[in-house]
């Protein structure tokens, strides 16, 4: 394919337009498996914006405690099933209207420890054309996350108040062996305790050994004197529960 | 491992989920019907830094002014012409359940000045305050996202700096998320990273269960450092970057 495509820009052919657009389904995969056993499945891949080359790769990845995306080479990282993944890592052409359904096998190895692991499949276009003189090329990439869980791994979380230089801190901490999804609510109670405003905050993924930082800056409902922060995630006896004196 | 190509749209997941199999005894889910969808635009920027050498010596040119940023108001139309126009999502507040065809969606989106469905060359001369920005719009019913923008080394050393600033203005501020708003109110999240090279924008929202991740960004370049007056090529790579985790 590549060589086709070189040959009809060499040709004079009308460029093609270069693929800006990639669709996953699903975006992410959790499967469950114990130790010695395999699984074979597939994801699909599709686009609707021009088309080109996917170069599939696995990845290792985690997540900083600000919650920004870290990559990292497959099987450099704790808990990374990224070796325990197979598939075609080709580039392959993705054209409009041709979903391609991507297949992989996952081989947990025998003795693994019960817990959760994880990977990533990551699907990237080529850069755009080398500009001439100063410029700068684009490139596109999205992960196919794949979780694996092993045996029944335990959850487990603490939740704890951190004054730091910028205010208060809620930090989260995973202690167990699962991967915990976690929403977390802020509740703003006044001085006779009555409810001001309740905010239910996004979900958060929070890697095992992992810890996530939310900031309590304000400003807060006016009135406010207590902050309630609960947190609850599938797995948990009980949800995460901490709590701000806000002041007079 | 063989790969497929098939020409079926519909109920994708479903689809999946009947095909997949496992060889020993065990157990798996995932979310059916869950999709995500990445817009970008993607193209070549090629600069331009006669004038900027010339009348601005030493100084770092932002792009934050006077090209016509994009507005907080110019990306909810945007994205509202895209949801309602083809995703249906009548009186909706939670995931939905319906089956979902990747087909109908648009295949472009038109923020001021970017579009996320561009590729092409972009052009941008100092000081004439001409566009080098970049624009993701991801599309998605998996409640948890991340989308960042990164940049690699320069291909020909010679001091040249580049930066990835974001660039949606809204009432003056920059608009990003924590937590997710309806795209009918007007976007009060905040949380940007300027000022390093590889940063995670976390403006979102959620419309009617699908989740709405337009993320924009600016190139800051330094146009008098030695490699600015290279006359051979000189490339740095801008990686978009998104994963649902």
């Amino acid at each position: 394919m590549r060589n086709l495509l070189l040959a009809g820009v060499l040709l004079g052919a009308p460029a093609l337009a270069h693929l800006s657009g990639i669709g996953l389904s699903p975006p992410h995969l959790f499967i469950t498996l114990e130790p010695g056993e395999s699984w074979q499945g597939s994801f699909t891949v599709y686009t609707q914006n021009g088309r080109g080359e996917l170069h599939p790769s696995l990845t290792d990845w985690t997540l900083s405690p600000q919650g920004t995306l870290l990559l990292a080479p497959p099987g450099s990282l704790p808990y990374s099933a990224a070796t325990w993944i197979s598939l075609a890592e080709n580039p392959f052409e993705l054209l409009p209207s041709h979903p391609i359904r991507l297949e992989l096998t996952i081989h947990v190895p025998p003795q693994t420890p019960t817990g959760d692991y994880w990977a990533a499949i990551a699907l990237k276009t080529a850069p755009s054309p080398l500009p001439q003189g100063v410029g700068l090329r684009t490139s596109l990439e999205v992960l196919e996350i794949v979780y694996v869980r092993v045996g029944h791994p335990e959850a487990q979380a603490a939740l704890t108040l951190e004054r730091t230089s910028k205010g208060w801190l809620a930090v989260f901490a995973n202690r167990g062996t699962q991967v915990l999804r976690l929403h977390p609510k802020l509740r703003f109670l006044n001085h006779q305790g009555i409810l001001l405003k309740e905010v239910s905050l996004s979900e958060e993924v929070l890697l095992r050994g992992d810890a996530l930082d939310l900031p309590l800056d304000g400003p807060f409902p006016k009135g406010s004197a207590l902050l309630l922060i609960e947190a609850q995630a599938a797995g948990l006896r009980q949800p995460l529960v901490a709590t701000l004196n806000l002041g007079p | 491992m063989s790969r497929i190509r098939s020409s079926f749209i519909l109920g994708l997941g479903a689809l999946v989920l009947g095909i997949a199999h496992a060889q020993s005894t065990q157990s798996w889910v995932f979310k059916n019907q869950a999709f995500a969808y990445v817009y970008t635009n993607i193209g070549t920027v090629t600069f331009d830094f006669t004038a900027a050498s010339a009348t601005n010596p030493g100084q770092l040119t932002t792009l934050s002014t006077p090209y016509p940023a994009a507005t907080a108001g110019t990306f909810q139309a945007c994205i509202n012409a895209l949801v309602t126009s083809s995703l249906s999502l009548s009186a909706q507040s939670t995931a939905p359940t319906s089956t979902y065809t990747p087909a109908t969606l648009p295949s472009a989106c038109t923020f001021a000045p970017t579009s996320v469905s561009s590729n092409g060359t972009f052009s941008v001369t100092w000081p004439s305050g001409d566009n080098a920005d970049g624009a993701l719009l991801v599309i998605t019913n998996s409640p948890t996202w991340r989308a960042e923008a990164s940049i690699g080394a320069w291909s020909t050393p010679g001091g040249l700096t580049a930066q990835i600033v974001p660039d949606l203005v809204n009432s003056g501020k920059l608009v990003n998320g924590a937590s997710p708003v309806s795209l009918s109110a007007t976007p009060a999240e905040l949380s940007a990273q300027p000022g390093s090279t590889t940063d995670n924008y976390s403006y979102y929202t959620q419309y009617q269960g699908y989740y709405v991740v337009p993320e924009l960004f600016a190139l800051q370049v330094n146009p008098s450092a030695a490699g600015a007056q290279v006359n051979g090529t000189n490339t740095a790579t801008v990686t978009y970057t998104v994963a649902f985790p």
